[in-house]
């Protein structure tokens, strides 16, 4: 933030100052521009949010009764239990799995690498429902799964996989687990390889090297990424509704519920509003080592 | 080690090879019957597309606006935008949804083409801005003033000197876009009644009601052409990286 002091007349750029008065030159064609956004933005999204929030609230007045059943009524605290237990399962599996397979995403041939990506490529860009339905013939009581476990003996019959945790588990973690791989292949693909001949040198064997090379430049990226996909966890629809079962309820199947059957615009208001708080505090509370990642996902080949 | 991500691929393979399996009749009459208008099938993808190209094309044009203006403005306000930018993103796709079902409801725009590309394109936005962002930051600033030493008007700037260097960029993004909204199920569900239906949203019926052989056709064409997109676009990618600045 230096402080440059010119004299009337000079050109300028941003944050000059001039005579000691904090003069920005404000592009007014950049303002201009970016007008018709914001107002889009504000039209489709703060606004809407705050109906949101004030329908959340009034039904003929102003009342926070709905918050009230969320927060007391027993079924609703199940779901929000179960909700962020199964976004915390996702996230952790995710990280897990989406770690290792960067790191064997960085260490294979690059023809693999090319089928690796494209197959992880997959559940990010496909639509989900094509998807959901692959799984659930895998997983249905006469599914490929099954009907090839009974074959070989491991399976004594068909067991019920889906419809329930494992299910959603899985489903979900397929769904996210690309979101946490590709920015850890790209961080490490940007290590300098100078760290790990440095630590060979020392004679640090393969786990110790993993644990002071590795894992301080890409932990904190595991853990944005892993946070991330605990986010988008949270919000999940399409996974628990189709291949959860009664037990899987998550909160965004309730607001599915509330508005779309029930005609319950107040309920399913107030629990977004709560959905949207979550992780909105989440997101301020972390928000330090979050840096949207997104960026970098696309374009490390 | 490499040995057991093996087992990542197939998985991801498994929606066309394990559609194979209800028995019936899987010839090519499945393609006919798809293809046929009374199964409803092909409007919807018409629908699909024509949303798809039209939030595209909205978070497009507003996100080389964003990102231009966003170039050009002070940090701190800037900063704000940003934010304000990404949140879509962030919030979870139902918080949206029943949020826009409000506002759309009372602009009448419920189960309109345009009420979902408008959606689409919100969800869209980010992308787009997220991706050549950087990009037009990185823009040499003399290019800019050469062409405005030149009498060049702001409009005249961005088209030919802007616009031609944040291309590739704005395609992927814009690739990105329409993959989204083609593939976008929440807010198709809540925005979407009886009038418009879009491929999501007749699959999401299909999946509700029962599964049919149609459903599973459909989804393996879905999954074959989602694939030849990345496909084309992993290409694009490459050779575009190759490509001298």
């Amino acid at each position: 933030m230096a402080r440059k002091l010119g004299k009337i007349g000079d050109k300028f750029e941003d944050e000059d100052i001039m005579l000691g008065l904090e003069i920005r030159r404000v592009n007014s064609s950049a303002l201009l521009s970016l007008l018709l956004p914001f107002a889009f933005l504000t039209a489709m999204y703060f606004l809407p949010l705050l109906i949101l929030l004030s329908s959340s609230f009034l039904k003929d007045e102003i009342t926070a009764q709905y918050y009230r059943t969320i927060f007391t009524e027993g079924a609703y605290i199940n779901v929000i239990f179960k909700t962020l237990f199964v976004a915390g399962m996702v996230a952790a599996i995710c990280g897990l799995v989406g770690t290792y397979f960067a790191v064997a995403l960085s260490k294979c041939s690059s023809k693999m690498k090319t089928v690796f990506q494209l197959s992880l490529l997959i559940p990010l860009l496909v639509n989900p429902l094509a998807l959901i339905l692959g799984w659930t013939y895998l997983l249905q009581r006469q599914g490929v799964l099954n009907t090839f476990l009974t074959s070989i003996g491991i399976f004594g019959q068909p067991h019920g996989l889906l419809y329930n945790l494992g299910a959603v588990l899985t489903v979900m973690s397929y769904m996210l687990v690309p979101l946490v791989t590709f920015p850890i292949y790209s961080l490490l693909r940007s290590i300098d390889p100078q760290y790990f001949q440095a630590g060979r040198n020392l004679g640090a064997g393969p786990f110790a090297l993993m644990r002071f090379v590795t894992l301080p430049l890409v932990g904190s990226s595991i853990l944005a990424s892993t946070i991330l996909v605990f986010l988008l966890a949270v919000g999940y629809f399409i996974g628990p509704a189709l291949v959860g079962g009664a037990e899987e309820t998550m909160v965004s199947m309730l607001i599915e519920n509330r508005v779309n059957y029930l005609g319950d615009l107040e309920t399913g208001s107030a629990l977004a509003v709560v959905l949207l708080v979550t992780v909105l505090f989440i997101l301020f509370v972390l928000r330090k080592p979050l840096k949207m990642p997104e960026t970098s996902i696309k374009f490390r080949g | 080690m490499v040995l057991p991500l093996l087992v990542l691929i197939p998985l991801s393979f498994n929606s066309s090879r394990f559609i194979e399996f209800p028995p019936k009749g899987f010839s090519t009459h499945w393609v006919e019957q798809l293809l046929n208008v009374n199964s409803g099938w092909p409007s919807a993808a018409f629908n699909s597309l024509v949303v798809a190209f039209a939030s595209t094309l909205i978070a497009v044009v507003l996100g080389c606006l964003s990102a231009f203006g966003l170039s050009k403005v002070p940090r701190r306000f800037g900063k704000f935008i940003r934010l304000s930018l990404v949140l879509p993103l962030v919030t979870p796709s139902i918080v949206l949804a029943v949020a826009l079902y409000r506002v759309l409801l009372s602009l009448g725009l419920i189960d309109t083409l345009a009420g979902l590309a408008l959606a689409h394109a919100l969800i869209a936005l980010p992308f787009v801005v997220l991706i050549i962002g950087p990009v037009v930051q990185q823009i040499d600033r003399t290019l800019e003033s050469a062409a405005r030493n030149l009498g060049a008007k702001p409009a005249t700037i961005f088209l030919k000197v802007i616009l031609p260097i944040v291309r590739p960029s704005l395609m992927v993004s814009a690739a990105l876009a329409f993959a989204h909204s083609i593939t976008d199920v929440v807010l198709t569900i809540f925005l979407t009644d009886f009038n418009v239906i879009t491929l999501s949203r007749k699959m999401w019926d299909g999946f509700k009601l029962e599964i049919s052989p149609d459903l599973a056709a459909v989804s393996i064409v879905s999954f074959v052409v989602s694939l030849i997109t990345i496909l084309v676009v992993y290409r694009l990618l490459r050779i575009s990286d190759r490509r001298p600045a």
